[in-house]
């Protein structure tokens, strides 16, 4: 089982595009650290008008903390698009390349082939949020510096600067299950089209789709939030609240791990009852 | 004709009198917080305003007469820019015309009415100590922020040690429907709804 792995994981970090990938997140960090650079003081002074109208406000207000605070946005839709373009191939190149066939010729269990790739997949997810996570954070820290985070959700937050770094810790971590949730569905679909791009094109379809209703909360779809997957992945926003709501929390991780099973019991009965010949 | 003619002077003579009465309060008020010298403190701040979390900051701040305030401390630091010790010369130093309101106990209240067109407070009631000329109350209509209140509490000392400012404030949460998509863990009125915040301050004098 453990050659298993590390042949996948070889095969994996032998791809250039999980390298492109990794490429385009640490891209995209520094297009924010740049954008924000320039025009951050002049947006927060913006969203903080309503304040400043009563207040005197003193500090750094747009530091490194508060710019891996907002670069963590990208979780909405480029973490999850650039996860799945890696993940979905550690299942469908098998098939695209033809050699599906003789992997599955080899004297070995067809549960212990795909628990393979499944914790090859677990794995490139916890480096990716990983290089995600430092690549937002420490870049920022040095062209911005320290201080507490505005953070706009339920209100206007103030996270305190000591308490920052646990809690983007404990978002980070949370990601990672969102994003493994996310991937075990792409890879359901990457299995059963047996095809790359049908499975990217049909998951992003799916996060778009969930994103919308979730944004638009119109009246017809409000009631609907709660069994959206994308509902659940938001939940890395809470870490961010004064009082961190422990129960939704948990009820988030509760829905993404049953979540997780549940494409996973799909995709080892797909895989395991696939013919040879197909 | 005469007997209207004593009247007429008697009315003046009581109205003159207390003018003049009003006049020498307020002057001694005046000259009180005029001579009051540049503040520096240490302030304990506790902001309760619905929209608004922020835990209590420990800052030192130094009151300049007509500039900014210089505020340091860690992070990032909140001041209200009404209701603080320093505000109290500021609002003395325009020009106003007083009116006695009323006594209780050993505090009086005043009406100021100000008559600096540019100036941003409108109207304004004063509770003071007649002993000390301490100011221990203020209701104060504003161009630019509304109604603001403070009750200020004081030692032996002439300056505060405690000032509780309310005032009105808008919710908060108008801007957050642009970038913050985890909404709906408290009930807020409704966007054009103006509630109350609430303000303490503890001073440390420097």
């Amino acid at each position: 089982m453990k050659t298993l792995i590390l042949i996948e994981l070889y095969k994996l970090f032998k791809s250039n595009r999980t390298y492109l990938v990794f490429a385009i997140a640490i891209l995209l960090m520094i297009i924010i650290d740049l954008g924000l650079y320039k025009d951050g003081d002049e947006l927060f002074g913006y969203l903080l008008q309503p304040i400043s109208e009563n207040f005197f406000i003193e500090g750094n207000m747009v530091n490194g903390y508060l710019i891996s605070y907002l670069a963590l946005n990208t979780l909405w839709v480029h973490i999850p698009i650039l996860i799945i373009i890696v993940t979905t191939h550690i299942f469908s190149s098998e098939f695209e390349l033809g050699t599906i066939k003789t992997l599955l010729t080899q004297p070995i269990e067809r549960t212990e082939l795909i628990a393979a790739k499944i914790v090859a997949m677990i794995c490139f997810v916890i480096i990716f949020m990983l290089v995600v996570a430092l690549s937002a954070l420490l870049p920022a820290l040095v062209l911005f510096g320290f201080g507490d985070v505005i953070v706009f959700i339920d209100g206007i937050q103030f996270i305190q600067q000591p308490t920052y770094l646990g809690r983007y810790m404990l978002a980070i971590f949370f990601s990672i299950i969102s994003m493994v949730a996310f991937s075990s569905m792409a890879m359901f679909f990457a299995l059963y089209f047996r095809n790359t791009l049908s499975a990217i094109l049909i998951s992003i379809g799916i996060l778009i789709l969930s994103t919308l209703i979730q944004t638009f909360i119109f009246g017809f779809f409000s009631d609907w939030q709660p069994f959206l997957f994308t509902y659940h992945f938001a939940k890395w926003q809470l870490f961010f609240v004064d009082t961190i709501p422990v129960k939704t929390i948990v009820n988030a991780v509760i829905f993404l791990l049953v979540m997780i099973l549940f494409f996973v019991a799909l995709s080892v009965m797909r895989f395991k009852k696939m013919q040879i010949t197909e | 004709m005469r007997t209207q003619l004593t009247f007429a002077l008697l009315f003046f003579s009581f109205v003159l009198t207390g003018q003049t009465q009003n006049d020498l309060v307020i002057q001694k008020l005046r000259e009180k917080y005029s001579g009051q010298k540049d503040i520096k403190c240490q302030i304990l701040v506790k902001v309760e305003v619905e929209g608004i979390h922020i835990p209590e900051k420990k800052i030192y701040v130094e009151f300049q007469k007509g500039k900014k305030p210089v505020i340091k401390g860690e992070g990032l630091l909140l001041l209200p820019k009404k209701g603080t010790a320093d505000q109290f010369a500021e609002l003395l130093s325009s020009n106003f015309q007083a009116i006695f309101l009323q006594k209780k106990g050993a505090a009086v209240c005043y009406k100021l009415v100000s008559l600096d067109p540019a100036s941003d407070w409108i109207t304004a009631d004063i509770w003071f100590t007649e002993k000390n000329y301490n100011i221990i109350e203020t209701i104060v209509n504003s161009k630019k922020h509304g109604t603001f209140s403070a009750l200020y509490t004081y030692s032996d000392k002439e300056m505060p040690i405690k000032s509780v400012i309310t005032f009105d404030v808008k919710k908060f949460k108008l801007p957050l429907k642009f970038i913050g998509r985890e909404q709906g863990l408290t009930e807020y009125p409704e966007n054009d709804k103006v509630s109350r915040g609430k303000i303490t301050l503890n001073y440390i004098y420097l």
